[in-house]
């Protein structure tokens, strides 16, 4: 199987309509977002349009209200509001296009799902069918999963955990052992009947009634204690389901709390961010009142420096004046006759000469000067005062500190905005002491049942033995009425049965066998530690680190619980008869620098098709790129537009 | 009060009323008497006329404030008669300029020439 195509229409944090293609080889799909982005509504339009629900990061599912987009519920208004994912994809040159659709209106909410085949639409049934075949739902969550949540796969190590026995069952779901133990079931269905008629015939014969009525007494024991047992099982599995129901409620309830005490603390922080932002506007806005005149500093300062000038020139033209103005008096009181300045006796030509120049710098000319430099001197004065440097470092750093209050509160309150969202989509729920209790009830009710059900399965095995016994002693009697074909039917059947039941267990080991052979290659070629040499699988498909020594690690880090668990997907993959691409919602985050670089180095071993949705904190994006290569098809990047609003972006290699 | 100059009021175009909104809105919440100084600072630094023309709007459409408000210690007035000695009135070229900086201003903003209160201080730095 291969994705082509995914649109995406007011789902979750996605507005309007948004559609990603996916280059043709095989490789991988990388698509950057901060936390709180829309990497896990990403996640949920793939397993939505594949099964009809979503989940939160703690596996709880999205009520079907909240898949709609926030923003276009509240644009729609009365009218009628619509979320749609359509997947195009193709399986062994088949085109296939699956879209499905959830429509609100008036309070009621309509769902719809087509699958088209190579163009054609199937029927209602055919495609709930098709859908069941192409993605079971038991296996959707080895195609689509949260890397946050792989963690649960160490329960399959854990004897005791409800958790781990459903994984276990939904492991041979896609290694496909169901279709074995059904056959056998079957077989062991007509075996019984066959013995049945066995029975009969032996209480037609005298010789072999006594023993026919025993025989037929035992069977009909055999089958009731099956049938007791077989209830039991079914009473285990829902007890089981519900037990992990509750532990996912639990998670949900105990990430309810942390969401609650996390908005709170955000919702004091945006408090504090918005004084904060109300006193950086505030002295910005005093700042700004004075702000024209640090805008007027170099005009102003140009003007300044020519009229100073203008005044130096206007000042030494008035000192030229004033000392005219004192010769011109002292010539005058000589009588003319003498040079003020030194006293010579002056000739006609140069006593002419002298009148003119002091007529001209004296007199009336030294006030126009004088008022002149007074006006210049005081435009100048008036000027410098307006020059104000100090207002402009003022308003660089009160502005600054501005805008970047602005940012700050405006990312504090998208992000409680966030935290707001989450909590609604939490919603409301038991108390964490109810679900406590419940559990208690329920694994006590488990434990109950597992007893029950052990002692069915002995008092049935025992009833069995009877019954072949009794068989036996009829057959060695000369086998009561039973013709040759009955006779026959019931070895034919009862050998089938042996065999099959040989064949489950033998399938289980080589199985077994097979996805640790393959999960112990792809950890031997991630994991750092050589001493850590492989894995080693119990009979839940558990997963357990062997060292040189051939030592169990006991105590495994959490980098290493993931690796193990990427390990075991990745054999799961390569063991299922179903395989298809894997998206990956935060894959690596519990791993270090040197781990996600080797994991990297292996997704072609997990998939064909591998989509990472990553932080940029798990991956560097330029280390993929160098890493990946022509492997690497595609770049995207979640960029939020608004709270409620998140674009799907290409980014160009 | 009347000014020196004889003049009551001063006042901003209808064009410049629009484009001082718009400013207000990028920046914090100014009055609109900053921004009328603003806009003449921005005019002188920016060199532009002292002209009216019909493209700026006719003075009074737009905000109407008292001289007195405008330039209590009448270092506008001052700082006009400094820079355009010549030009007469200078409450009437601080009117022109007003109007003429605020227009300039919001069309620089909206073109992205400048962002900032400290862009519009060193803007022209190199006109």
């Amino acid at each position: 199987m291969r994705y082509l195509e995914l649109t995406i229409e007011n789902f979750r944090v996605f507005g309007g309509e948004q559609t990603l293609r996916f280059p043709e080889p095989p490789g991988v799909i990388i698509v950057y977002g901060m936390n709180g982005k829309g990497k896990t509504s990403l996640l949920n339009a793939f397993r939505w349009v594949w099964t009809g629900t979503a989940r939160h990061r703690g596996n709880r599912q999205v009520p079907d209200e909240r898949l709609i987009n926030r923003e276009a519920l509240t644009a729609a208004g009365t009218d009628p509001a619509t979320c749609r994912v359509h997947l195009r994809f193709e399986t062994d040159g088949v085109a296939w296009d699956l879209t499905r659709t959830l429509t609100s209106q008036g309070g009621s909410l309509s769902k719809d799902v087509t699958l088209l085949r190579d163009g054609v639409a199937l029927t209602a049934s055919d495609t709930t069918r098709r859908l069941a075949e192409l993605m079971p739902r038991d296996i959707e969550q080895f195609f689509m999963f949260d890397g946050e949540l792989l963690d649960q796969y160490e329960k399959l190590v854990d004897d005791d955990a409800a958790a781990g026995a459903m994984l276990r069952d939904s492991i041979e779901r896609i290694l496909g052992v169901p279709v074995v133990v059904n056959a056998e079931r079957d077989v062991r269905g007509l075996a019984e009947s066959a013995a049945r008629a066995i029975a009969e015939a032996a209480k037609r014969s005298t010789r072999t009634r006594e023993l026919g009525q025993a025989l037929e007494q035992t069977q009909t024991r055999a089958a009731a204690h099956r049938s007791n047992r077989d209830a039991e099982d079914a009473r285990i599995t829902e007890l089981e389901a519900e037990l992990r129901a509750i532990e996912e409620l639990q998670a949900s309830q105990q990430n309810k709390i942390e969401l609650l005490a996390r908005r709170d603390e955000k919702r004091s922080q945006v408090a504090r961010l918005r004084q904060q932002l109300d006193e950086a506007r505030d002295r910005f806005g005093q700042a700004f009142a004075t702000s024209w005149r640090g805008v007027l500093v170099e005009p102003v300062t140009a003007a300044v420096d020519s009229l100073e000038e203008t005044l130096v020139e206007d000042q030494e033209l008035l000192a030229n004046a004033t000392v005219a103005a004192v010769l011109s008096a002292t010539y005058r009181d000589n009588g003319q006759e003498a040079c003020p300045a030194c006293d010579t006796p002056l000739d006609e030509e140069h006593r002419a000469h002298l009148t003119k120049v002091i007529d001209m710098e004296g007199g009336e000319q030294i006030e126009v000067i004088r008022d002149r430099v007074q006006t210049t001197a005081e435009r100048v004065r008036t000027l410098r005062k307006i020059i104000d440097e100090q207002a402009r470092v003022e308003v660089s750093t009160h502005e600054s500190a501005y805008r970047r209050a602005q940012i700050q509160v405006e990312d504090a309150a998208e992000e409680l905005a966030a935290l707001e969202e989450q909590l609604k989509d939490v919603g409301e729920g038991d108390e964490l002491s109810g679900l406590a209790a419940r559990r208690d009830q329920v694994t006590l009710a488990l434990a109950k049942s597992r007893d029950i059900r052990d002692v069915e399965e002995r008092n049935r095995a025992e009833a069995a033995d009877r019954v072949e016994r009794l068989r036996k002693q009829i057959q060695s009697t000369g086998g009561g009425d039973a013709d040759e074909a009955t006779v026959r039917r019931e070895q034919l059947t009862r050998d089938l049965a042996t065999l099959f039941d040989r064949a489950v267990v033998e399938y289980r080991d080589r199985l077994r066998e097979s996805v640790q052979e393959s999960a112990s290659s792809l950890f031997r070629s991630m994991r750092a530690e050589s001493d850590f040499r492989k894995l080693v699988i119990n009979d839940r498909y558990g997963l357990r680190i062997l060292d040189s020594k051939g030592q169990i690690v006991e105590d495994r880090s959490a980098g290493y619980e993931h690796l193990v668990a990427l390990s075991l997907l990745g054999a799961l993959q390569e063991c299922s008869p179903i395989s298809g691409p894997i998206v990956m919602d935060s894959p690596f985050g519990r791993l270090d620098p040197d781990h996600v670089r080797r994991v990297v180095g292996q997704l072609n071993a997990l998939a064909d098709q591998v989509f990472l949705l990553v932080h940029e904190g798990e991956i560097d994006r330029w280390e993929a790129q160098d890493q990946l290569r022509s492997r690497l098809l595609a770049q995207y990047e979640l960029r939020r537009l608004s709270a409620y609003n998140t674009r799907i972006e290409e980014l160009s290699s | 009060m009347s000014s020196p100059t004889g003049r009551i009021n001063i006042a901003l175009t209808g064009p410049a009323e629009m484009a001082k909104d718009e400013v207000k809105k990028h920046f914090t919440d100014t009055e609109g008497l900053t921004l009328m100084r603003l806009g003449l600072a921005y005019a002188v630094r920016c060199r532009l006329p002292i002209t009216r023309d019909d493209a700026i709007g006719r003075p009074g459409d737009g905000q109407n404030v008292n001289v007195g408000s405008f330039d209590p210690s009448g270092e506008i007035r001052a700082l006009i008669s400094a820079l355009y000695p010549d030009a007469g009135d200078a409450y009437a070229v601080a009117e022109v300029l007003m109007s003429r900086g605020l227009i300039k201003l919001e069309q620089d903003l909206r073109a992205g020439r400048v962002s900032s209160l400290a862009d519009v201080m060193y803007a022209n730095d190199n006109a």
